[in-house]
């Protein structure tokens, strides 16, 4: 899924600068967007854009329009958005993988990115974000 | 956590190394690499490994794959020579065409003496 998405980034970009949002969201995703969500940066917290249905069953649910902190912890969302901060310093795509005990008591093994996005101005407005997980068998 | 690692890709482009990217999985870094070299805007790319030791606070960086268009490694930095040794080239070029031009004007200036000197003599034998 993450090499998938970094094609879909690359692939939209002009030259090397940041690609748009809209550029990268018109291509055919097929079954990544449901693992996909937007950050909003433009403000002092960034905000939840968008959140696609496998995130918003896990730990999404309500928080389109909502701080980024808001995410709650030991949840898929809240696990692949915890290093968004690095990406807006180094304005560039950064992958990672990792576990965590969900509220179940299951170990989940994930795997995330988050990269820049551009708006219309060519500003970096955005984080593209993307994650999906599964349980460790026992 | 003591020790943390993470897989850096290095993209040269415009005669300097950028970071294109970060990664936690090695294969999947290098396999970007492999991505990158393809696309013709990348000429050059390495895979730093980089490893953080935070109980010593000891950091190693070693480059774990690197590839380049057309062969070696080193091939981005001759660039960089070529494009610093082109303009001495230039400058010597220069100087020789200096040393032409000066050649035509003392040659010049020796003939007009020489016509100079040849009608100062005819007159002072046509006043004799």
């Amino acid at each position: 899924m993450v090499h998938r998405l970094l094609m879909h980034w690359r692939g939209a970009q002009k030259t090397d600068e940041i690609p748009n949002l809209d550029a990268v969201l018109s291509r055919d995703l097929g079954d990544l967007e449901p693992c996909l969500y937007v950050l909003d940066i433009r403000d002092i917290e960034p905000t939840f854009e968008r959140i696609g249905g496998h995130l918003l069953a896990d730990g999404g649910k309500g928080l389109v329009g909502e701080p980024v902190s808001d995410a709650p912890k030991n949840t898929l969302l809240g696990e692949a958005v915890k290093y968004y901060s690095r990406v807006m310093v180094k304005r560039i795509p950064i992958t990672l993988g990792g576990e965590f005990m969900n509220d179940k008591g299951k170990t989940i093994l994930y795997r995330s990115l988050i990269a820049p996005l551009s708006d219309d101005d060519g500003e970096n407005s955005f984080l593209l974000g993307a994650a999906n997980c599964k349980v460790q068998e026992e | 956590m003591a020790k943390s690692v993470s897989f850096e890709i290095y993209s040269f482009k415009n005669g300097d190394w950028m970071l294109d990217s970060v990664h936690d999985d090695k294969n999947m870094a290098i396999h970007q690499g492999r991505m990158l070299i393809a696309s013709p805007h990348h000429m050059a790319i390495r895979v730093v490994e980089e490893s953080y030791d935070d109980v010593t606070d000891n950091s190693m960086t070693k480059i774990v794959y690197k590839e380049q268009k057309g062969g070696e490694d080193e091939k981005p930095k001759k660039v960089v020579k070529k494009a610093t040794n082109s303009p001495s080239k230039k400058r010597k070029k220069k100087k020789k065409k200096k040393g032409k031009s000066l050649l035509v004007i003392v040659l010049s200036l020796g003939g007009i003496s020489l016509g100079l000197l040849a009608l100062l003599a005819l007159l002072i034998a046509q006043s004799d």
